[in-house]
Order: structure tokens, then C-alpha cells, then sequence
């Protein structure tokens, strides 16, 4: 909670003028009941109307007080504690852009996304709710009881009783209430997530005729969401009407005793309608005071999250030098690289050297796991390299500053990721003052252009649940279009044709030469196709993490290795009838 | 910038949400009166007490008769009692009179999502189909656990209050109730502006959501693509168009409260004056002074909650309206009276099929006839029509001109069970279910045993790896089955295929490149699948296409050319064209 504390204490001033209106709203609160004995003393002994009317005047004064004061601090409280929901927020987004890989590789984006916002939802709760009922607790529960004992010791010491049994009601239907919402809602997310798989494999169910099976599961997850909600319902059911009856049970116990010492003489009318008046008011800060202690747990709770986050060190904590040199990229260069992730003793690279020039494309290939992958997360610094494996026109990329450094680079992801935005804002993500023209141009070399005029609304088209839903091929091709926008000086392409028609895939290939040609860019390429691996500079075979062939198509022809193996299947074979038939 | 603005507007309803209602609640008609019973009686019972304390003090304490103080004590014990009891009954059963109401309707939304079109399903998004059978369904679990029943009860209270206060004092109850008119013109300007504020800081808070999402799926773009800042800027953006709707909804709420509580001191300084001097000219006696304060918190704390209430009502109706839209849709795939069922051999033919989607035509008359058990590869460009020919065959949309036969009878008179049942599809994008590997594969069907399983998986050469999963075919695959690889995947699906034997295999091949591996046995699996059967299968690798019997060329919509691979060489037409570019060139280029 240090941030919370901080942040009070950065706000000083405003949160001193919150605690000086409340005290005053309170003190106010007090007085009324005072105000209405006197009223009443005044009918029934005095029956003067004029003092009647100082009565009236009064309880207007201190409605006037109670009304404005809580709008003031409450709007106050609420104000700061969204700002302070903002600035975790904010807090929270940059650092998540900071952070090195690895840590990806151990939180899920759901549970970053919580803490994001059902964690800063139950601080801003504790920020609100928690600190007025704490100074209201506080302050009103003194001050009631004082004044009661005031008006009549012996009655406040029984009236109080069934008060007290609220405390713990309050205190033991937070603390369950808590994890049965928890359960309501994990529930309901699974309803929602067995419509949505239905949907999505539709046509699989209807095809094997299996819709019986799919509506039981619905149906049972339905009837256990029906059961939690039972749960509810019954804590609910006793919850609600206890506190009616508790309070109730205090003007019983108010009117039976007090109208005893009435009747002996022992107290005024008016004290005992006073009375009764403090007991409702002791009835909020009773019950308060249960769940204070649980928003005050879950806050804490929240917080701590919030705060492991902020204080997991950044990708750029991690760097020693951070140099800006100036770099013309001539040359790429992996030196004996072998590299293992940090949680797994596996090493997925071996002794990896290699050397790209200016002008070239390297393509790489292998099976799953062999090991590309991680190649190019390296050479993109998403994880740290080994000291002294990587070089940048012979400057060790260690010492590169890292947002400079990778200024110096273009991708395509292999998952084609999208935003969901308009087709323009995805193409110049990497340079978002591109001109039409620059962007066209992108456009066509992806051979994309052609796709996007069909559509209405051409480039602002949307993409995504709420705009048009585009196929794999053509994903694939707008994120080649976004990384050929930046022109930057090194291409990077994990597997960027894979859902690529043939006819087209040639298309692009030929533009992508073109392409690289004129811009004098080094491209990195991994495919697992013979048509987009054949026409590099240098085609690279990984296996188990170790370089097993090395060299141009003909080259590794030659060599009668994997490559061959692999051309021989996805191209000989067609080739060979092909020349049987003419 | 990024994330668009979503639609600020309220939706507008136009339905009598009880009508639409109303299959679903005449099950429950008990539990409906059950639940009005207790609730109005605890309403009834709370409104007494007020009206015994009066009683206490002007009947007992002012004169001083403590045994009877004591009696009516036990009265008034007795109303807190019963007044808890049925509080409590009415709470339980108005739930479960909302649960079991809310779970039909979901059930029902749900059969109707299981046999809608398939046209209309490509037509609506996912998120909005997903949203109608949860979100909207939850919206009315809403109205009934706390919105209805509360209201009617809200209603009762304020009319069962203003009838004790005229019965305890008109003159008085015409005082306190001149406020009234400034109170409902209060709650119905707050619950519509509350209302509008509410849903654009909520609209908000799901741009932040939507665009945390994004940005933590697509993180290694941003840091290429040297995006951090500029998204930092623009997340602040909308994490302060939050704060700032959220903070104008929460003071506006504040506000809201305080003018009624501001009425209510009103009224009670009113009660004060006006009936102080009504005591004192013997009008009336002391003790209605705390009845009527009283009684104002009975009327005051309804009113407040009136607004919220009003506002579950409509949100409730405005997704009432929308959840009929898909209950009362019939776009359902039609079947005549008396289904034919007869077994089916696989002998399939089309005669002059024409198809379109809307207006553009995808299939024109296409015509062949496909012997039981030939091997059929499609092969075109995208967009050709060749899915469309097996999304025919299942009836997932209806051909609008010429006939489709199996066994020389037209599909649309089979039973579509029966017809869908002796056919199977594998489609591109492989789709595996949360579920064991066991259901995956049987797709929830008992009759399929264990050793049909293994049977199938080991001719398909599956079985190695879903024994080498931790618990074999009891292993849990989560979501779109990510702890398996792609080709893994696909050749479950496969195994799916396979033991469910059917005597038409429609199969979508994959494109996406897997390693050199996987393919063999990919390709092994699909030979394996195909024997034996009618297969159609829309080809895109060449060792598929040479091994089927017969390639049909689809191009625009027309059956191109037919025959095998050999004779469509010679005939060097569309299928040679489409051969060379596809492998010739390139070879050319390279040697």
C-alpha cells in the first residue's frame, strides 16, 4: 500500500479538505437528531411555534451542510481516486511496453489485463468507499455513542447489542460474497467461451450431426451457473432482511426500555426519539465496518499486484552501455551463438555462425524447433543474446542503444498480428505520416492493393469484430505491406507467405527482389516453401539448433541434403510428369 | 487513431419485453405468485411499524401504561419476525423464479444458434451472436432477480405508505407529498443522464480493454516498429477520456443523491412544522411527529432506487429486443414432411446447379456425376466456387436452381440428420475443442468405443503422439488446442474423421507450410482417409491431386475441364496453365 500512502500524501491539500467537510457533514449529522428532540420537547411541554420555527431553521442549516458537504468531498474523493486509477494505469502500459520478453513468457495476457482493471477497480473501491467508512467509523461511531450515553447510559448499553451481531454479518457475508462473485463470474466466462468454441466449430458439429452433445455441456455449465447464483440468493436473502430486522430490533428495544424510563420520568420524550435517531445512525458505521476491513484486504491484495509488476526490472535496466553509433548496415554478423532460455535447460542454438552483407537474403529453413525463430528474436533483441555472439557492422549489439537499435529494422511477424483499426493505420504503423502514395506503393508490392479496392470504404476499411474479417492470405500480405512501408535497412520475414496462393506468392516474391534491390536492404527470411526459399542469396538448413546446410539453391542441390529432399518433394515430382507428358 | 469510437447512444427499444417474456414465465406461474405474495407481505408487515410506534407513544408511554408497552413490544416482535421471513422467501424465490426463467431462454437461444443457417451465421459477427446467448440473457437475469419484482415491490411500498399517511393524517400527507412532483421530474432527468454517462464511461473502459489487448498480442510490433511512444500517448488518451466520462457519471450520481436527500430533510422539516402545530392546536397527537418521519424514509428510499430500477428495465428490454431478433428467426434449413432414410452408398450428381450470395452468381449450372467411391480432386483460383459445391452438398445453404442427388435422390428430401451423418468434412482451419482428446474424437458419441479409437488413430499414425500427451486420450486440449502442433492437430482431426466412417469424405486441404515430417504423414492420413470412400476433396497439394481419379477445374463459377491429371496435361487448357505457374516456372528459373 506504499503507493497508496504516496499518493495521499502527494494530494495533501485535498485530502486534508476532504477529512475537514466530512468532520463537518458529520458534526451536522450529529445535530440533527438534537434538533428534532428539541422540536419535539417543544410541541409536547412547551407548545411555542416560534421556537418551532429556530427548529426548523436549524435542521434546514444542517440538511444544507449535509447535502452540500457530501457532494463536495464526494466528488472530491472520486475525483482523486480516478486519477490515481489513471496514473496506475498509465503506469502499468508503459512498463508493460518495457519489459523484456521473458516475462511474456511467464504471465499470461489475461493476467496482465486484470491487473489493469479489476485490480485498479478494487483500489479505486478501497480509495472511495473504504476511506469515507473508515473516518465515518470512526468519527460517526464515537460521536453516536457519545451521544447517546449522553442521552441515556442504560439504554445505550442494551440497544447496542443487536448491533454488534451486524458487525459480524456484515463481516462474514463480505468475506464469502467475494468469492462467490469470483465464481459467478470464472462461470459465466465459461459459458461464454462454450458459445463462442460452438460457434466457432459450427460446422464441424452440424457435419457429424453432434449438436445433442454440444447443447448437454451448455446446458450443464448453465445449471452450475444456476446453482452459484442460488448461492448468492441465499447469503443475499439473509443478508438484506437481517439488516432490517437488526435495526428494527434496536427501535424495539429503544421504545420498550426507553419508554419505561419515559414513563418513570428517567429521560424526555424527545430524548427517546433523539435516541432512536443515533441508534440508526451508529447502524451505518456498524455495518461499515465489515466491509471496510474486506475492501481494505482486497485493495492490499491489488496493490501488491500492481506493484511486482512496476518493480520487475525493464528491458532497458538490463543494459550496461548504451551507445547510439552511426550504422550504415553493411553487415550482419552471428558469431559461435548458442543460446538457451532461461526456464528450460534445452539449448535451441548451437555454435551458431553466420555472416549477411548488404544487398543479400539469407532464407532459413528446418523443422519445428530447429531453431529460426529464435535466431531472429535474438538478432531483434526480444531476448537478451549471449555476450559477444551478435555484431551490427562489427559493432557489438549489446552496446546499441535498444529503441535506436531497432530503428534499424522491419518485420513480419509470423502470426501476421493486426489491430483492429482501419486497414490505412495498420499499413503505416511504422511510420504513421506515410503518404497515399507511400502507402499504395506498400500496397502493391504486397500485392494487397487489388483486395482493398473491393472493399467500400477502400483503405479505411475497419478490420476485426467490428469491421471486415480478412483471410489468412490476406493478413498475411497487409503485415508484409506494413513492414515494407518503413523501408527500413533490415527486412526480417518469419514465414510471411505460408497462406499465400501460389500465382500470387510469385507475384510477391518478384516484387519483394525488386524491392530490395533498390532499397539495398538485407532481408532474413524463414520459409518452409521451395518457392520462397529457391531465389536467396544464401539458404540456410537448421536442425536441432545446429547450421546443417549452407549455400545457394544449386549449391545445396548439389549437396543432396535436406534442401534437396525437400525440393525434390514439393517440386520434382510435378516437374518429372510434367516432362513424361510433352 | 487506433480503437474507434463506439456508438454513445442508448439503444432503442420497441418490444413489450412481458409478451416476448411470457413462453418462458408461464412455466412458473407458482413461483411468480409465491414470490409477489411474500414480497408484498413483507411489505406490508414493514409498513405497520411505524404505525405502532405511534401507537407506543401516544397510546402507552405518554399515559404511562407499561404492560401494555410490553404487548405491544410483542407485537411489534412478531412483525420484525415475519416481516424477515417473508423478505427472505421473496428474496429465494424471485431468484429462482429469474434462474430457471433465464436458463430456458438461454437453452433456447442456444437450440436456435445449433439449427440457424449457416448463411445467417456468416452474415451476423461471432462477438454478436456470443454477446445475445450471454451478456443479454444476463441483462434479464438482472431485470427478474432485481429488477421487476423489486419494482412492483417499490411501487407497493410507496402506495401502502401513502395510504398509512393519509390514514394517519391527510392534512399532513398532502404537506409531505407537495415535493413530489419535483422528485419524479429529478429521477426521470438523473436515471436518463445517469444512464448515458454510465454507458459511455463503460464504452471507454472496453476501449482501454480492447487496446491493452491488442497491444500485449502484438508487443514485438510495437518494439520494432518503434511504436512506444506514440501508443503510450494514445493509451493515455483514452485512459483520461475514462476518468474523465467515469468521473462525470460518478458526480452526476452524487448529485442525484443529494437532491433527494435534500427533498427528504424538506418534507421532514415540514412534518416538523406543520404537524408541531398541528399538535399544538389538538389536531393531532405527538406521537405522528415519528410516525411520519418514519414513514418518510419508507417513501424516500424507494424513490432513489426507482431511477436504477427504470434503467435495468430498459437495458433488460433493449436486449429482450434483440434476443428475439435471432428467437424469432426462422433461417433454418427446411425439411419436408416424410424424410427419406434409406442408407447412402456415396453415388453423388449435379445437375445445372446454380448458387449465388446475394446477388453475385458462384455457381452457373454446374453439372457432373461422381461415381461411389471416386477420388475427386478440385482444383481453381480463389474465389472459384469450390467450396461452395461442398457447402452445398451439406445443405449448409440451399442451391437455388437445378438439382443435387445422392443416389439419385435429391438431398433435400433426406432427413438433414441422416444426410450429414453419412458425410464428414475436414476443414483448412483445424478445429480442435477444450475438451479431452477422447471427446475431440468422438465429439461427445458413447457409441464410439475406445478400441475404434486407437484402431483409427494408429492407422492414421496419431497414436504415438496422443500417448506421449500426459494422460493419453483423458489429456484436457485447451482452446483451439494450442498444446498440440499444427500438424498434430491436424491429423486429430483426421482420426475424428475416421471413426466416424462416413460413406462421403468432403475434405478443405490445409495450404499453411508444416516441416517436411508432419507432411508425410499428413499426406499418408488423407490418402488413408480417402480410401475407400467418395471423396471430394479441394486439393492444393500435387501429390493429392495426381493420386485422385478425376480433377475437376472450377473457374468463375463453371465447371472448367474434367479428367485426370495426364489428359488435363495434353489438353494444356486452364489445368496446364494453372500446373506451369504453380511449379513449372519456378523450376525454370532455378535450373
Amino acid at each position: 500500500m506504499k503507493r497508496v500512502i504516496g499518493y495521499i500524501r502527494e494530494n495533501k491539500k485535498q485530502y486534508s479538505l476532504i477529512l475537514i467537510v466530512l468532520l463537518l457533514v458529520d458534526i451536522a449529522q450529529l445535530g440533527i437528531p438534537l434538533v428534532v428532540r428539541s422540536a419535539i420537547n417543544n410541541i409536547s411541554q412547551i407548545q411555542e411555534m416560534n421556537q418551532l420555527v429556530v427548529d426548523a431553521a436549524w435542521l434546514l442549516f444542517f440538511a444544507l451542510i449535509v447535502v452540500s458537504g457530501r457532494y463536495i468531498y464526494g466528488a472530491m474523493l472520486r475525483n482523486l481516486a480516478l486519477s490515481f486509477d489513471y496514473q496506475n494505469q498509465t503506469a502499468l502500459y508503459e512498463k508493460y511496453l518495457q519489459l523484456p520478453d521473458s516475462f511474456f513468457h511467464t504471465h499470461e495476457i489475461g493476467d496482465l489485463m486484470s491487473r489493469l482493471s479489476h485490480d485498479t477497480l478494487s483500489i479505486r473501491r478501497f480509495m472511495i468507499m473504504g476511506l469515507i467508512s473508515a473516518i465515518d467509523i470512526i468519527f460517526m461511531g464515537i460521536a453516536s455513542l457519545v451521544m447517546m450515553i449522553y442521552l441515556s447510559p442504560q439504554l445505550s448499553l442494551i440497544a447496542v447489542l443487536p448491533l454488534i451481531i451486524l458487525i459480524f454479518i456484515t463481516r462474514y457475508v463480505s468475506k464469502h460474497i467475494f468469492g462467490i462473485f469470483k465464481k459467478i463470474q470464472q462461470t459465466f466466462g465459461s459459458i461464454t467461451s462454450s458459445v463462442r468454441e460452438t460457434l466457432v466449430g459450427m460446422k464441424v458439429i452440424r457435419t457429424f450431426t453432434r449438436e445433442n452433445y454440444y447443447f448437454q455441456r451448455f446446458s450443464d455449465l448453465c445449471s452450475s451457473y444456476l446453482k452459484i447464483n442460488m448461492n448468492l440468493a441465499k447469503l443475499m436473502g439473509v443478508f438484506h432482511p437481517s439488516i432490517a430486522m437488526l435495526i428494527s430490533l434496536t427501535t424495539l428495544i429503544v421504545y420498550l426500555i426507553g419508554g419505561k424510563l419515559v414513563i418513570d420520568n428517567v429521560i424526555t420524550l424527545g430524548n427517546m426519539i433523539a435516541f432512536s435517531q443515533y441508534i440508526q445512525t451508529l447502524s451505518w458505521p456498524m455495518m461499515a465496518f465489515g466491509f471496510v476491513v474486506n475492501l481494505y484486504q482486497r485493495a492490499n491484495i491489488s496493490m501488491k499486484r500492481i506493484e511486482e509488476i512496476l518493480q520487475t526490472p525493464s528491458a532497458f535496466a538490463l543494459q550496461k552501455i548504451k551507445l547510439k553509433p552511426s550504422i550504415e548496415v553493411h553487415n550482419i554478423c552471428f558469431k559461435n551463438l548458442t543460446f538457451s532460455y532461461p526456464e528450460t535447460q534445452k539449448t535451441v542454438l548451437k555454435n551458431i555462425s553466420l555472416n549477411v552483407n548488404k544487398n543479400e537474403i539469407v532464407a532459413l529453413t528446418g523443422l519445428t524447433g530447429s531453431g529460426k525463430t529464435t535466431l531472429i528474436s535474438l538478432l531483434l533483441r526480444f531476448w537478451e543474446n549471449p555476450p559477444d555472439t551478435i555484431y551490427l557492422d562489427k559493432i557489438n549489439i549489446e552496446t546499441i542503444e535498444l529503441d535506436y537499435y531497432r530503428k534499424f529494422f522491419s518485420y513480419v511477424s509470423q502470426d501476421s498480428f493486426l489491430f483492429s483499426t482501419t486497414i490505412k493505420e495498420n499499413i503505416t504503423f511504422g511510420k504513421p505520416d506515410a503518404t497515399m502514395e507511400e502507402i499504395l506503393e506498400a500496397s502493391r508490392l504486397a500485392e494487397l492493393h487489388n483486395d482493398i479496392e473491393i472493399f467500400d470504404k477502400g483503405y479505411d476499411t475497419l478490420i476485426g469484430e467490428r469491421g471486415v474479417t480478412l483471410s489468412g492470405g490476406q493478413k498475411q500480405r497487409l503485415s508484409l505491406a506494413r513492414a515494407l512501408l518503413v523501408k527500413a535497412p533490415v527486412l526480417i520475414l518469419d514465414d510471411p507467405l505460408s497462406a499465400v496462393d501460389p500465382e500470387t506468392e510469385e507475384k510477391i516474391v518478384a516484387n519483394i527482389k525488386k524491392y530490395l534491390k533498390e532499397n539495398s536492404s538485407i532481408c532474413l527470411m524463414i520459409s518452409h516453401k521451395i518457392s520462397s526459399l529457391a531465389w536467396a542469396d544464401q539458404i540456410v538448413v537448421l536442425a536441432n539448433g545446429n547450421i546443417l546446410e549452407k549455400g545457394n539453391h544449386d549449391q545445396l542441390i548439389q549437396q543432396d541434403g535436406y534442401y534437396a529432399y525437400l525440393y525434390n518433394k514439393q517440386f520434382l515430382d510435378g516437374w518429372k510428369e510434367l516432362n513424361d507428358d510433352s | 487513431m487506433m480503437i474507434p469510437e463506439i456508438n454513445n447512444q442508448p439503444e432503442k427499444t420497441q418490444i413489450n419485453i412481458l409478451k416476448s417474456l411470457y413462453p418462458f414465465l408461464k412455466k412458473h406461474k407458482r413461483l411468480i405468485l409465491l414470490a409477489s405474495f411474500c414480497l408484498l407481505f413483507s411489505t406490508i408487515l414493514t409498513s405497520i411499524q411505524p404505525l405502532l410506534l405511534r401507537s407506543a407513544i401516544d397510546n402507552y408511554i405518554v399515559p404511562s401504561d407499561y404492560p401494555g408497552l410490553v404487548r405491544l413490544s410483542l407485537i411489534f416482535l412478531l412483525l420484525i419476525a415475519g416481516s424477515f421471513l417473508f423478505n427472505y422467501a421473496g428474496t429465494i424465490t424471485s431468484f429462482l423464479l429469474a434462474q430457471r426463467t433465464i436458463i430456458d431462454l438461454r437453452f433456447a437461444m442456444f437450440k436456435k444458434l445449433l439449427t440457424l443457417s449457416v448463411a445467417f451465421m456468416g452474415k451476423t459477427p461471432l462477438g454478436v451472436l456470443i454477446t445475445r446467448t450471454t451478456n443479454d440473457t444476463e441483462n434479464l437475469n438482472e431485470l427478474m432477480s432485481s429488477g421487476a419484482l423489486q419494482l412492483i415491490n417499490n411501487i407497493i411500498l410507496l402506495i401502502s405508505t401513502v395510504v398509512f399517511l393519509l390514514f394517519l393524517n391527510a392534512k399532513l400527507t398532502v404537506v409531505v407529498l407537495f415535493l413530489l412532483p419535483v422528485v419524479i421530474a429529478l429521477i426521470i432527468y438523473f436515471s436518463k443522464t445517469l444512464r448515458q454517462a454510465y454507458l459511455i464511461s463503460r464504452n471507454n473502459l472496453t476501449r482501454i480493454n480492447i487496446y491493452m489487448q491488442e497491444n500485449l498480442s502484438g508487443i514485438s510490433l510495437i518494439k520494432v516498429f518503434s511504436r512506444k511512444e506514440l501508443n503510450t500517448k494514445f493509451f493515455k488518451q483514452i485512459a483520461s477520456d475514462y476518468k474523465q466520462s467515469m468521473y462525470n457519471a460518478l458526480r452526476k450520481d452524487i448529485m442525484f443523491r443529494q437532491l433527494i436527500n435534500f427533498s427528504s430533510y424538506i418534507s421532514q422539516i415540514a412534518v416538523i412544522l406543520y404537524g408541531g402545530y398541528m399538535v399544538m392546536t389538538g389536531e393531532t397527537t405527538i406521537g405522528t411527529i415519528p410516525a411520519f418521519l418514519a414513514y418518510l424514509t419508507h417513501f424516500y428510499n424507494p424513490l432513489r432506487d426507482l431511477g436504477e430500477r427504470f434503467n435495468i428495465i430498459q437495458n433488460a428490454a433493449a436486449s429482450m429486443t434483440k434476443i428475439a431478433t435471432i428467437l424469432d428467426n426462422d433461417d433454418t434449413v427446411p425439411e419436408i414432411d416424410q424424410p427419406v432414410k434409406t442408407e447412402i452408398q456415396g453415388n453423388i450428381s449435379f445437375e445445372k446447379v446454380c448458387f449465388r450470395y446475394d446477388t453475385q452468381w458462384v455457381l452457373k449450372e454446374v453439372s457432373f456425376d461422381i461415381q461411389k467411391g471416386e477420388k475427386i480432386a478440385i482444383v481453381g483460383p480463389t474465389g472459384a466456387g469450390k467450396s461452395t459445391i461442398m457447402n452445398l452438398l451439406l445443405r449448409f445453404y440451399d442451391f437455388e436452381k437445378g438439382c443435387i442427388k445422392i443416389d439419385g435422390v435429391d438431398i433435400r428430401d433426406y432427413e438433414l440428420k441422416h444426410l450429414r451423418s453419412n458425410m464428414a468434412i475436414v476443414l483448412q482451419d483445424v478445429f480442435i475443442f477444450k475438451d479431452t482428446i477422447r471427446n475431440n474424437i468422438t465429439m461427445g458419441n458413447k457409441d464410439i468405443s475406445d478400441e475404434a479409437i486407437i484402431k483409427a488413430a494408429k492407422h492414421l499414425n496419431a497414436w504415438d503422439f496422443i500417448l506421449n500427451q500426459p494422460r493419453g486420450l483423458d489429456s484436457e486440449l485447451t482452446v483451439e488446442g494450442t498444446n498440440l502442433s499444427h500438424g498434430q492437430k491436424q491429423l486429430l482431426t483426421f482420426v475424428r474423421t475416421l471413426v466416424h466412417n462416413p460413406k462421403i469424405l468432403l475434405l478443405d486441404e490445409a495450404t499453411s507450410s508444416v516441416d517436411t515430417q508432419t507432411e508425410k504423414l499428413i499426406q499418408q492420413g488423407i490418402e488413408k482417409l480417402m480410401h475407400g470412400r467418395t471423396s471430394i476433396v479441394i486439393a492444393h497439394r500435387l501429390s493429392t491431386i495426381i493420386n485422385s481419379d478425376r480433377i475437376f477445374v472450377i473457374e468463375k463459377g463453371v465447371l472448367a475441364e474434367t479428367g485426370s491429371h495426364h489428359e488435363l496435361l495434353k489438353k494444356r487448357g486452364l489445368y496446364y496453365q494453372l500446373y506451369s505457374i504453380q511449379f513449372a516456372q519456378k523450376i525454370e528459373q532455378n535450373i
